[in-house]
């Protein structure tokens, strides 16, 4: 009897394994300010206060900054969970997401990832930044501190490598917006544009001067009505002196 | 070189001669007569005589003549386009091309006389197109062709200038490449048409000049 229950046990925790709901599909939408606390852990203060840095940087930065607050640790990992958030949330940009677990003495964790254009800098510089930002997050003794201290020095990490980035390529001649426009999707997209445009002005080239050549054409030429000439009975025709013979080897004229 | 049709009606009827480009001839002996005549003062050559000649019927005048079939469609198609624009911009004008097998001692020129003569008018649209029609004449049988006009583009259009246009297409119209030959003839044939629609005009700004300075008419 006791072997059937912890059989039944077993079955039902597989179960609620198998049908517990992924944390990051619950998460749904990127938060609008960059804060994620559904429970309220951060104090209004200090929630509201990283909030409006988040919003004031969002006007000179492209790389957000998320902060998402758990009540509890995730089956896969909390790096990994963050690094699956800030993927899902930022679409493509650069980003970084600071990860607390409420009750966790390990907390917070942070994750962050170049976009495409930040491809230059490689996964040391992003691991370093990380690091750098979680160094001086643990400097704090409280957690709340800490999660702010990390996320914005993880902002600040990012900023500078965001900087660095455009800096070199600025350097190099432009070789940025080369990179961008150099892609083949880009030049065909380029090329076709160019293409329609010019095939265009041509139809409408063709088109001007064709009704300029007709409108040339008009109405006709409409000879002076003179005198006929009668002659030789014939009603319509005087006859002519236009002959050629064409085995004569030269003209008659 | 265009004017306004509605300018063009009932305009005064002009003298011939004022811009007439070439001597009134015979055809059947080529003497140049001063002044138009009944029948010719040195052969007696008329149209009554040559009716007599011509003992059948001449086919109506339409734009191809070709009984021998020396012009097939896919070749009239083609002419066509350039005789359509050539009546285009100079509606008044009509050109029919005629290629034919004379007689050796028949002169393109005397048939041309004929056909353009005797050839029966059954409207007045024709009445009136009939006067500015030009008629090719090319006979395959002896190598030769000639050029018709009717008494109204006649003024405008000189025998020695119709003449180099045949004479450019000889090669041509050698090989019976009458496609080509007619061809070119009419693409000629209609800048030769500019150059005299220039000329007139030339020849009315004058008059008028004359007449304002006299105060009269124009």
């Amino acid at each position: 009897m006791t072997r059937l229950k912890a059989f039944f046990l077993c079955l039902l925790s597989g179960l609620s394994c198998l049908f517990a709901q992924d944390p990051l599909s619950a998460m749904g939408e990127p938060p609008a300010k960059g804060v994620y606390d559904p429970m309220g852990w951060l104090e209004v203060s200090k929630k509201a206060e990283l909030e409006q840095r988040f919003v004031e940087r969002k006007e000179q930065s492209k790389a957000p900054i998320f902060v998402a607050v758990l009540p509890q640790r995730p089956t896969d990992g909390s790096e990994s969970l963050a690094r699956r958030l800030g993927r899902k949330w930022a679409q493509g940009e650069t980003w970084g997401v600071i990860l607390h677990v409420v009750g966790d003495a390990q907390s917070p964790w942070c994750a962050a990832e170049g976009a495409e254009r930040l491809a230059a800098a490689s996964e040391d510089e992003m691991r370093q930044a990380t690091q750098e930002a979680m160094r001086r997050a643990f400097l704090q003794p409280d957690q709340d501190v800490r999660v702010m201290v990390g996320a914005l020095e993880l902002a600040v990490e990012l900023d500078a490598l965001e900087s660095r980035y455009r800096n070199q390529q600025d350097l190099s001649g432009g070789s940025a917006l080369s990179s961008i426009t150099g892609s083949p999707g880009f030049f065909v997209q380029r090329v076709v544009v160019i293409s329609v445009i010019l095939l265009l002005l041509l139809i409408i080239v063709i088109n001007v001067l064709r009704s300029n050549r007709e409108e040339d054409r008009g109405p006709g030429y409409l000879f002076p009505e003179t005198s006929h000439r009668s002659r030789f009975s014939g009603p319509w025709s005087g006859g002519g002196d236009a002959l050629v013979r064409f085995t004569d080897l030269k003209p008659r004229r | 070189m265009r004017n306004d049709p509605k300018a063009l009606l009932g305009r005064e009827i002009l003298n011939a001669q004022d811009f007439a480009q070439s001597p009134m001839v015979c055809p059947g002996c080529y003497f140049s007569v001063t002044a138009p005549v009944e029948q010719c003062p040195r052969c007696h050559f008329s149209g009554k005589r040559l009716v007599d000649k011509y003992v059948f019927d001449a086919p109506d005048l339409e734009r191809y003549v070709d009984p021998h079939g020396y012009l097939p469609e896919r070749s009239r198609g083609r002419i066509d386009q350039v005789l359509d624009d050539l009546e285009s911009d100079f509606p008044q004008v009509r050109i029919s091309i005629c290629i034919v097998d004379l007689l050796a001692e028949v002169d393109p020129r005397e048939f041309g006389f004929w056909f353009f003569n005797a050839s029966k008018v059954y409207s007045e649209t024709e009445a009136q197109r009939r006067a500015w029609t030009v008629l090719l004449a090319l006979d395959d049988q002896n190598a030769r062709a000639s050029v018709t006009k009717g008494y109204g583009i006649e003024p405008f259009l000189s025998d020695a200038s119709l003449e180099e246009l045949l004479w450019n297409e000889r090669e041509l119209f050698l090989e019976r490449d009458y496609e080509a030959g007619v061809f070119n003839f009419v693409e000629g044939l209609e800048e030769l048409l500019e150059s005299s629609a220039a000329r007139a005009e030339k020849i009315l700004k004058k008059r008028r000049r004359f007449w304002s300075r006299k105060g009269g008419r124009r």
